[in-house]
């Protein structure tokens, strides 16, 4: 059954999943432009002093702090609202499946294509640093990107959430809660800024389980 | 006799609404029941409640034995849904689709399937989203029949569709069940079409039951009544007992009423109404389902 369904978030998903592999593709070869032109215009040592003092790298890889975002919300939109329209979630509430496996098997279906979209942009943008910079500054940069990829990772499982919920008023109250949390993690404007990174990855933790109450809400029928 | 269906005081609000007031309704194995009534009778809420999807404010509905709201996988399994609209996975195509479910039903019988389809001339690989209502309906009735079912739940299988798909829709619904003991409750507005299949008809009226009995039943024991008196028209009144309805069109009444033409005559004779002329005009399930609920 967890092939069936597999199969099916698959069927909705796979051409994002590729044109956002693409879009990574060609955002960490800007990254590599940006990296090297800034190099060659302001000279080594000034570079340095830049990528140290202003946090320069932030700005030349901005990408990451957006293609998180527009993969998760992609992908939400794309799984969940077809199954809401019509009230074709009905079909699925009606497979020979508990519902809270549906729920569940459905958002991790998305998450781990997600999660495999992250990883490929977290190893590519590794790779990127490691070729002109030392592994310290590597490794703070990539450290400063996960609130960023955390981000993307919460605008997944809280839009899933949102579009499950029947009332249109509560959707728009989770909306707004919804962006003010995501919000949070994209304040840092220089490396390693957020000390608390243990609590946005124990509050996106439990963001799964959110689905299970609108799912529950719209199989009840509420309106 | 088992009951595939048991409600039991059923009862529903909108808000402060009452759709529903003390409903009870119990469908036998093996037969098809035809739900039937106008808009806003609260049918939708009785479909919503037994597919699962309503849970009601008060009263028991059971289906296969389980509350309808919560339903094992192992029932869902031995129901087969037809949503409101022929409701499908319009992302997939014929061959998708059928992959798809055939891997949640042990007993998955694809030959129903792609006899339906190989009715539609269409390719494997055409999508459920550019079909015809009537050609999705196709798609929909092939998935629920190789589910192989014990119990069909239809809802409103006709919207949508026109005469040529409604008649295959019902001959191939004839064909599936016949000997195979299954149980099929099915609503629609098309009642020509309905009265070709169902062997029992249950009529909903404003928040209750009007009527649950065998169409053979109905259409012997329910008649209509016409006769012209100017001086009767709006003396008779409907009641419990004689006259289940009655309409006036000038000096024509029609009455409505499952006592025989005999009784009706002595009724009218105490109401000092002369009905020389009163006579039995035989009618389709459609007639006698107006003559129940009432042209308004």
């Amino acid at each position: 059954m967890l092939k069936a369904l597999l199969y099916k978030e698959w069927i909705k998903l796979r051409w994002v999943v590729i044109a956002i592999a693409v879009l990574t593709l060609f955002s960490l070869a800007y990254s590599i432009g940006m990296i090297n032109y800034y190099i060659e215009f302001q000279g080594a040592l000034r570079n340095w002093m830049f990528v140290i003092g202003k946090s320069l790298l932030l700005r030349n890889i901005v990408f990451v702090k957006i293609l998180p975002l527009i993969t998760g919300l992609a992908f939400a939109l794309l799984q969940f609202v077809p199954e809401m329209a019509r009230n074709r979630m009905r079909l699925s509430y009606h497979l020979p499946i508990s519902e809270k496996k549906l729920l569940l098997s459905s958002v991790g279906i998305g998450y781990m294509f997600l999660l495999a979209e992250i990883i490929f942009l977290f190893f590519g943008l590794w790779l990127v640093i490691s070729l002109t910079y030392p592994a310290e500054i590597t490794q703070k940069v990539l450290i400063s990107t996960i609130p960023w990829f955390l981000g993307g990772s919460a605008i997944y499982f809280l839009t899933s959430f949102i579009i499950l919920e029947p009332s249109w008023i509560y959707r728009i109250i989770y909306g707004i809660a919804a962006y003010g949390l995501i919000e949070l993690n994209f304040h840092a404007s220089t490396y390693d800024q957020y000390q608390l990174l243990w609590v946005f990855v124990l509050i996106v933790a439990v963001m799964p389980f959110t689905v299970l109450f609108s799912g529950h809400r719209f199989r009840r029928g509420t309106k | 006799m088992e009951h595939v269906i048991e409600c039991k005081n059923l009862t529903h609000y909108y808000g402060d609404k009452l759709v529903l007031n003390n409903l009870n309704l119990q469908v036998e194995r093996g037969r098809i029941f035809g739900i039937l009534g106008k808009n806003g009778m609260g049918k939708t809420t009785t479909i919503n409640i037994l597919m699962g999807f309503l849970r009601p404010t008060s009263g028991k509905c059971l289906v296969l034995g389980e509350e309808s709201h919560k339903l094992s996988p192992q029932t869902r399994q031995k129901i087969g849904l037809l949503h409101e609209g022929h409701l499908a996975y319009d992302f997939m195509n014929i061959k998708q689709v059928e992959k798809f479910y055939s891997q949640f039903f042990p007993g998955w019988k694809a030959n129903y399937y792609w006899d339906l389809i190989g009715k539609l001339g269409l390719s494997d690989n055409h999508k459920i989203r550019n079909m015809s209502c009537g050609q999705r309906s196709q798609v929909v009735m092939g998935l629920i029949f190789a589910q192989d079912p014990e119990l069909l739940i239809l809802d409103d299988y006709s919207m949508g569709l026109d005469p040529g798909y409604r008649a295959l829709f019902i001959d191939y619904l004839q064909e599936y069940v016949r000997g195979k003991n299954k149980t099929v409750f099915l609503t629609s507005h098309i009642i020509q079409d309905v009265e070709k299949v169902i062997d029992d008809t249950i009529i909903m009226g404003y928040q209750k039951l009007l009527l649950h009995m065998p169409l053979a039943t109905l259409k012997e024991s329910f008649h209509r009544y016409e006769f012209r008196n100017q001086q009767a028209v709006g003396v008779i009144k409907t009641d419990e007992k004689n006259i289940t309805n009655v309409e006036y069109v000038n000096d024509k009444i029609t009455l409505y009423s499952f006592k025989s033409l005999n009784d009706i005559k002595t009724y009218l004779k105490t109401l000092q109404i002369p009905n020389d002329d009163i006579v039995e005009i035989p009618m389709t399930l459609e007639e006698a389902f107006i003559g129940l609920t009432g042209k308004y």
